[in-house]
Formats: structure tokens, C-alpha cells, sequence
């Protein structure tokens, strides 16, 4: 049993769907990240699973158990942090700490403490009172601090100047070496992602269309850079796997999604006979826009 | 417990300014009491009602704004609630915000207003009375802000969607008075069906809105909530207005049956057409061929017992019912020594002991409890273009009527500045001014048992000033003393537990009288009399054998 199932879940708006029959399974320990653009269902998705929206078709499963049935005795080891949440903004961090403390039996106050002093969150300060970065943290740390079994992110860095961010991924990084978690993050920020996750899932418009680990998407995707240095060139029927195909003068580049020394050299000399073929690793980032610029289609043959 | 016990104490420190508040106002609504039950105090009476008003409506108003306040601590609406993904069920919430509600909204004001009802001496059914009238400011408040504040998702949704139910009332109620005389109109129903449908409205309405309450904290579903929130709405609407059985013969009777209708067998009630009376001021209108008198001989009516007459309806010989309105209380009157006054618009107190008032849900006849009864009449007026209907008995009569019984509850002396007890019931006059008309303008602070909700509005308009000359002096003996039914009834008002009242009586000073007041107020005394309702009775009439 994954902590995290959701099977053919669909959920509507009235007319608007927007999640369709998705599925997908995050393993035990692993950090999956959804990425896709706005309005693609991630957070749809993520509300869905803590409850806080019914499904109209398929279910999602917390910890084995149904999301609509999901018990106090489940959210004591869900963490969620969400850009969107309310949060009882009148309490200091400090009394807003007490308040979380008593719901959850795995409270870890030297954990608290240690993340209070790391977060350098001002104990006395209502959390209205906090900008945007201080305020995540203090959510984050709420959460942190019970050690979940399941944690999930939306859009955590959402909106954070780069050493916010930089604390909160280290803070997340950090305890997630004392623990055995599995985390669900729908967030825009790839390089963050890159660092937390393990896997990725891509969505659009609802869907699911792709889901793998990112060691392997890393593995396989190349951007493949061919000097024609004049020689001929055959641009008709190229493989599917090569995406964002473009040709500037001499220069060909494209990227593979199958990259394969041994397989994607050769289809390149047997098109380009006379060109210096040369391929180099990429980023989660540049696969992503790689992926969602050449379409939604080109994308899940690349998959 | 200890969980819902944090939760409920995150909500007092949430909500401590509104408490303070709600606790000031409540405190202030006492401190006035106190100074106005001092015979020193300045302030006019009718400023002062006012005032004890306006205080009312603010309470109602941040009742409000805490129940919101208090339930909107967690949102329920939506799905950026904190509490919904933390380990906290919908079930501990609703606890916890029950706690809150009770501790709040319905214990401070009775834990605030203890000290001054025991400082009156009530005992232990005045302090349930009390506590009963105080907690129905909570009451509404809750009533009105509980559906709302769990159907929005914050205070902005709140206000607006409060704001729009509110004006909603109002034209409700605006509409109702045009089309049907208004929600507390009963003349066309009985008193036993007028109030099944007030238990089905109040009742309905609890029921309504616990249910919404309920489903609400338990499922989230905010559109089912609100789809039955509608819907219950509707339903009570229409049983209010239109429920059509009467259901409070299921309430355990109060006397042997046999008895009851032993006494209904001895009234006897004639009837005959009469002369139009109009009321002192009215256009005199002279003979008017569209009205009937209904003429109700009391003598077989026991000492301090009446009939309440709830309708009558008029047929006609081929069975055709007759639209009729019965006539409003001022414009009723009775013949107790043969002439012909508008006795409900002055009251004569050198007349015998007997009085004929409108009550819910009729027009009340009280046999006399020393003499001869007097009889009982009741005009009916013809409506709808309807014309009186020729030839013997061209007209049948069918009456609803119902027997009380009636006692003097309580009855003390009244002395500007004195304070009575009297068992639960007691008086501080707060000022008493005589004007240059003769005008006496008592008010004063009264406490006495609630009945609650309509039982009790229907226990004041019971409650009557009664002045037969040798047992009771509302000024002085000397002067012939009218009472102003509309001021008899007073401007009444419920504030903390405390009911206040105030009388406008006027005096008719004798001739040769003048300037001769007396010693004002000194020998006045308040009775109360306390009505019950044994049983409802119908019976048929002929009418007159000739026109």
C-alpha cells in the first residue's frame, strides 16, 4: 500500500473539469512533485486528498484510507501547508505553536525548538504581522514539528525571495534526514524541486502524463546540439522522441527524450552525414519547458 | 474533552473584545436598571423605554456579531479552513463551539444578571423566569447568525448574506401585514390552531437550524446545508401561514374534561343584530345594514371565569358562509347598566367589575365576581360586498369560544418610590409625574414570572388595570379615574431578566375637583390577573326570528 493513491479521480466545477481521471501512486518515502502550468489541477488534486473537496468520480487514498474518510486519527500524521490556507493570523507564532501542539501525540519540541531558532521566527509576533516568507515558515514549522508521515506542499515557495526559499528547502531537507517520510508537492519552482524530489508528475489540463523519478528523466533527456558544418540535412519525419526540434543556419538542436549514445548518434549522422553531434545533460527545469512547449501530445509520446 | 476544552479556549481569546463588549453592554443595560428603580432618577420614562430599546437592539446586534464571530473562528464554508486538515473533527468543533455559544452568549448574561435578581429576591421559578426572558436576546441572536455563520466562509460573506436575510424579514413581514394583518394576526383561526402554529414556527425554526448546524459541522456539504436551510425556511413558512390542524388538544389538559364543558353548557349566548358604535372620535355612521351583534349572557359563566369568543362564523340559511371581520377591540363595547358606551375606549371605574378586551385570538367577556354578569357583545361586520341576508332566521351563527378561568395573581400596594414584593412579583416606580391635564405618568420596573415568547405577550395583554372603588384606588378615591387602554397595556419591554412596563393613565378629574390632586398616587394598587385557557368549545345559533 502507497501512503498516496488516487485512482481515476475526477473532479468537476459544474462544467468545468478540472481534474480527469487521474491516477497515480507515490511510493513510501518518496517525494513526488506535481509540475504543470496554472490551472493544470494540481491543487485541485491536493485538496482533494485532505478533504477539503469531495471527488466527483474515482477516489484518492490517504494513508490506505478513503480522503473523505480521513480521521483525526490520519491528519495526525499528514502535514499541509498551502499557499491558500487560512491560518488564525490574531495568534503569535508562539500561541499559534501551542495551539498546534496538543493535536498531535509525535509532537517534537526539540524539533520545534530546533526549527524556531532556525527559521529565526520572532515567537512574539502575530503571524499577521509576518511577511510572506515568515509567515510559510511558521506553517511549515507547525507541521514539521509532528514529524508527518505524509507531508504535502502546494505551492510552498510560492511568492519567497531566494533565501526564504533557501531556508525552507533546507528546513524540509533537514528533517526529512531524521524521518521516513512520503511528500506531495505542487509547486512552479523547478530548482527547488529538483533538490526535494524524487519523482515528478506532469499534468495538464487535468491529467496526468507523465510520472517518473527524476533520476531517471535526468538520465534520458539530452540536448542534443548538431554542427552541418554544409553538409546535407534531413529535416522530414524525425523521431518522436526528439522535441523543440530548431535549426538556426548550420546549427540543429533539439531535445531527445530517449537519449541513447548508441541509438541517438547514429539516427543524427544518418540525417546529418557530416555533422559534429554533440549532447549534454539537462536540468529538471529545461526538460519541463521542453516538455510543456512542444504540446501536451509530442510530450506523452516523449514519455 | 481536553481537546475540545483547547479549542473552546482558542475561541474566548479569539473573541475577548467581543465579550467584553457584550459583557459591558449587559452590565450597562443593569447599572440603568439600578438608577432608574431610584426614585431620584431624572430621566423620563418613556426617554428611558427608549433607551432600555435601543440597548436591546445593540445586544441583539453584537449577539450577533459573537455567534458569527465564534463559528467563523473556524470556517466551515470552503476549503481554506485551517481546522479541516488538522487533526480535529467535525464532532469535537461543534463541542467545542457549543461550549463556546453556551459558556458566551447564554451564560455570562444569566451569570451577570444573578446578582441583581437575587438582590430583588427572586426565588428559584423568578430566577428561571428571568433567566428564560434574558436568554431570549441569546436566542434570537443565535437563531439568526447560527445558519448564516456556518454556511459562509468569512465575515465579509457574513455580513452581506446577513444583511440580505435581514431586509429579506422585513419585507416579509411588510408583505404579511398588507396581505393578512401581519404574523401576530389571528383573528381568523383559533387560539388552539394559532398555537400549534406558533409551536410549529418556534419549534420548527430550532429544529431548522440544528439540523443545518449539524450537518454542517459533521459533512462540509455547505450546498446541501444551504439547498435544506431554504427548503426548512419554506416549509415553516407555509406552517405558520397555513397549517391547518389543531394540535393542542395533544397537550395534557389542564382541567377534567367534564368539568370544562359543564361550565361551556351554562353559557348561554344569544345573538341579534345591531346598530353600528362607532368608536369616540370615529364618524358617527348611524344604522349600518352590513353588521350583527353577537350577545353572550355570562350569569351561567362562574365568578372569575369568561369566554373567550375566537370566531364566529356567519351562514347563510342555504348553508353559504358569510365574509365577515370581527371588530377590533376598540371598536367593541359592552351595555353593563343599559347605556351604550364605548366602554374598551374609556373605562368607566364606577361601573362594575368586568372588562371586555381583545386578547390573541379574541374577544374576551369576564363574568363579574360580585353582581350581575354583564353581557358579552361582539360586532361582526360583513365584508366582501356581502349583503344581510332577509328573512327568518335568515342567519346562522357558529361559534368558536373558549372558557378561562381567571385569578388575581398578585396585587400590591403602588407608592412612587416604594418598592413591593409580592412572591415573584414586584414594582419599583421610577417616576411618577402628574401633568397639568391630569395626566398621571407612571413607569416602573416589574418583575414577575415570564410566560415566554407569545404565552407571555399574550399574559400582558392580559394583564389589566382594575380600580372598583371600594378594594382599589388608582389616584385618589375622589376622583373619578379612566384608564387609557392602549397606555393600560403599556410600552413593555424585557431587559435582563426584568420586565418594564409602563402606564399612561388618565385622569378625569371631577367637577369641583380641580386642582385637588390629592395625595397623587399614594393609594394605587396593581392587581395582576393571570388568565387561563381550560378549554375551547363551538356552539350553533339561530339567529333572530325577524330582521
Amino acid at each position: 500500500m502507497n501512503p498516496i493513491e488516487i485512482r481515476q479521480l475526477t473532479r468537476r466545477y459544474g462544467r468545468l473539469e478540472a481534474v480527469h481521471e487521474l491516477s497515480l501512486d507515490v511510493p513510501a518515502g518518496s517525494v513526488c512533485a506535481l509540475l504543470g502550468p496554472n490551472g493544470a489541477g494540481k491543487t485541485t488534486t491536493l485538496k482533494v486528498l485532505l478533504n477539503l473537496l469531495p471527488p466527483t468520480r474515482g477516489e484518492a487514498r490517504m494513508l490506505g484510507v478513503d480522503s473523505r474518510k480521513l480521521s483525526p486519527r490520519e491528519l495526525q500524521q499528514i502535514g499541509y501547508v498551502s499557499e491558500s490556507q487560512q491560518q488564525p493570523d490574531w495568534m503569535t507564532v508562539r500561541q499559534f505553536l501551542d495551539y498546534c501542539r496538543p493535536f498531535y501525540p509525535t509532537w517534537d519540541p526539540a524539533l520545534e525548538k530546533t526549527l524556531l531558532a532556525r527559521f529565526e521566527l520572532p515567537p512574539d509576533r502575530k503571524l499577521k504581522h509576518l511577511s510572506r516568507g515568515m509567515r510559510v515558515k511558521a506553517i511549515l514549522l507547525s507541521v514539521l514539528a509532528f514529524r508527518p508521515k505524509v507531508l504535502v506542499l502546494d505551492e510552498p515557495f510560492s511568492g519567497l525571495d531566494p533565501v526564504v526559499r533557501e531556508d525552507v528547502t533546507s528546513g524540509l531537507l533537514e528533517t526529512a534526514q531524521a524521518g521516513d517520510w512520503t511528500v506531495l508537492l505542487a509547486s512552479h519552482d523547478i530548482e527547488e524541486v529538483e533538490r526535494l524530489a524524487d519523482r515528478v508528475a506532469l499534468l495538464d489540463t487535468g491529467r496526468v502524463w507523465l510520472d517518473e523519478t527524476v533520476e531517471s528523466l535526468l538520465k534520458r533527456f539530452r540536448r542534443v546540439e548538431v554542427d552541418l558544418q554544409e553538409g546535407p540535412a534531413q529535416t522530414n519525419a524525425l523521431p518522436g522522441t526528439w522535441l523543440k526540434f530548431e535549426r538556426a543556419g548550420n546549427r540543429v538542436t533539439f531535445v531527445d527524450s530517449r537519449y541513447d549514445r548508441e541509438a541517438t548518434e547514429p539516427a543524427c549522422r544518418a540525417r546529418f552525414p557530416e555533422a559534429a553531434v554533440t549532447a549534454r545533460p539537462m536540468t529538471l527545469r529545461e526538460i519541463y519547458i521542453a516538455l510543456a512547449r512542444s504540446g501536451r501530445k509530442s510530450g506523452e509520446a516523449a514519455a | 474533552m481536553k481537546l475540545t476544552w483547547h479549542i473552546f479556549l482558542k475561541d474566548l481569546r479569539q473573541v475577548r473584545g467581543l465579550v467584553a463588549l457584550w459583557v459591558a453592554l449587559i452590565m450597562v443595560g443593569f447599572v440603568i436598571l439600578a438608577l432608574v428603580s431610584s426614585v431620584a432618577w431624572p430621566f423620563s420614562a418613556l426617554r428611558f423605554n427608549a433607551l432600555i430599546i435601543v440597548l436591546l437592539y445593540i445586544e441583539v446586534f453584537v449577539g450577533i456579531l459573537l455567534t458569527a464571530a465564534i463559528i467563523q473562528g473556524d470556517p466551515l464554508a470552503g476549503t481554506r479552513s485551517f481546522w479541516i486538515t488538522r487533526p480535529i473533527s467535525g464532532g469535537r468543533l461543534l463541542g467545542a463551539k457549543s461550549l463556546g455559544l453556551m459558556g458566551v452568549i447564554y451564560l455570562v448574561p444569566v451569570l451577570a444578571g444573578l446578582p441583581w435578581w437575587l438582590a430583588f429576591g427572586f426565588g428559584p421559578e423568578g430566577l428561571m423566569h428571568a433567566a428564560q426572558q434574558t436568554l431570549q436576546v441569546s436566542l434570537i441572536a443565535t437563531l439568526f447568525a447560527l445558519p448564516l455563520a456556518v454556511l459562509t466562509e468569512d465575515a465579509d460573506r457574513f455580513v452581506r448574506w446577513a444583511l440580505t436575510v435581514g431586509i429579506g424579514l422585513i419585507v416579509l413581514l411588510v408583505l404579511l401585514n398588507a396581505t393578512r394583518g401581519g404574523l401576530g394576526t389571528v383573528d381568523s383561526v383559533s387560539v388552539g390552531l394559532w398555537r400549534t402554529r406558533m409551536f410549529l414556527r418556534e419549534w420548527g425554526l430550532i429544529a431548522a437550524v440544528a439540523g443545518v448546524v449539524l450537518h454542517q459541522f459533521l459533512t462540509r456539504r455547505t450546498g446541501r446545508s444551504t439547498a435544506w436551510t431554504v427548503a426548512s425556511a419554506g416549509v415553516i413558512l407555509a406552517a405558520y401561514l397555513w397549517w391547518p390542524y389543531d394540535l393542542s388538544s395533544w397537550w395534557p389538559p389542564k382541567e377534567p374534561p367534564h368539568r370544562v364543558a359543564a361550565e361551556a353548557a351554562a353559557i348561554d349566548i344569544r345573538w341579534r343584530e345591531g346598530k353600528w358604535q362607532p368608536a369616540v372620535g370615529a364618524i358617527l355612521r348611524g344604522q349600518a345594514a352590513d353588521e350583527f351583534v353577537l350577545v353572550g349572557d355570562l350569569r351561567g359563566v362562574p365568578a372569575g371565569c369568561g369566554v373567550v369568543v375566537e370566531r364566529v362564523t356567519l351562514t347563510t340559511a342555504d348553508g353559504r358562509e358569510l365574509p365577515t371581520t370581527t371588530m377590533p377591540a376598540r371598536t367593541a363595547w359592552l351595555y353593563p347598566d343599559g347605556r351604550r358606551e364605548n366602554l374598551t375606549e374609556y373605562y368607566d371605574i364606577n361601573a362594575r367589575r368586568f372588562w371586555l378586551q381583545k386578547t390573541i385570538g379574541g374577544v374576551l367577556g369576564l363574568a363579574a365576581t360580585d353582581g350581575p354578569a354583564p353581557a358579552l357583545e361582539i360586532a361582526l361586520r360583513l365584508t366582501g360586498g356581502a349583503k344581510k341576508p332577509v328573512g327568518a332566521p335568515a342567519v346562522r351563527a357558529d361559534v368558536r369560544f373558549a372558557l378561562v378561568r381567571c385569578a388575581v395573581d398578585a396585587e400590591l400596594p403602588l407608592r412612587s418610590g416604594a418598592r413591593a414584593a409580592l412572591r415573584d412579583f414586584a414594582v419599583n416606580i421610577s417616576a411618577s409625574e402628574m401633568d397639568r391635564d391630569g395626566r398621571a405618568l407612571v413607569s416602573w420596573v416589574e418583575r414577575r414570572p415570564a410566560e415566554g415568547g407569545r404565552a407571555r405577550r399574550d399574559a400582558i395583554g392580559s394583564y389589566r388595570w382594575i380600580k372598583p372603588i371600594d378594594s382599589y384606588c388608582l389616584i385618589d378615591r375622589r376622583h373619578q379615574m379612566l384608564l387609557n387602554p392602549q397606555g393600560g397595556l403599556g410600552n413593555e419591554s424585557v431587559f435582563n431578566g426584568v420586565c418594564l412596563l409602563q402606564f399612561e393613565m388618565v385622569q378625569s378629574v371631577a367637577e369641583g375637583a380641580q386642582g385637588d390632586k390629592g395625595d397623587g398616587i399614594e393609594n394605587m394598587r396593581l392587581v395582576k390577573v393571570a388568565y387561563e385557557n381550560v378549554g375551547t368549545f363551538n356552539r350553533m345559533f339561530n339567529g333572530p326570528s325577524s330582521p
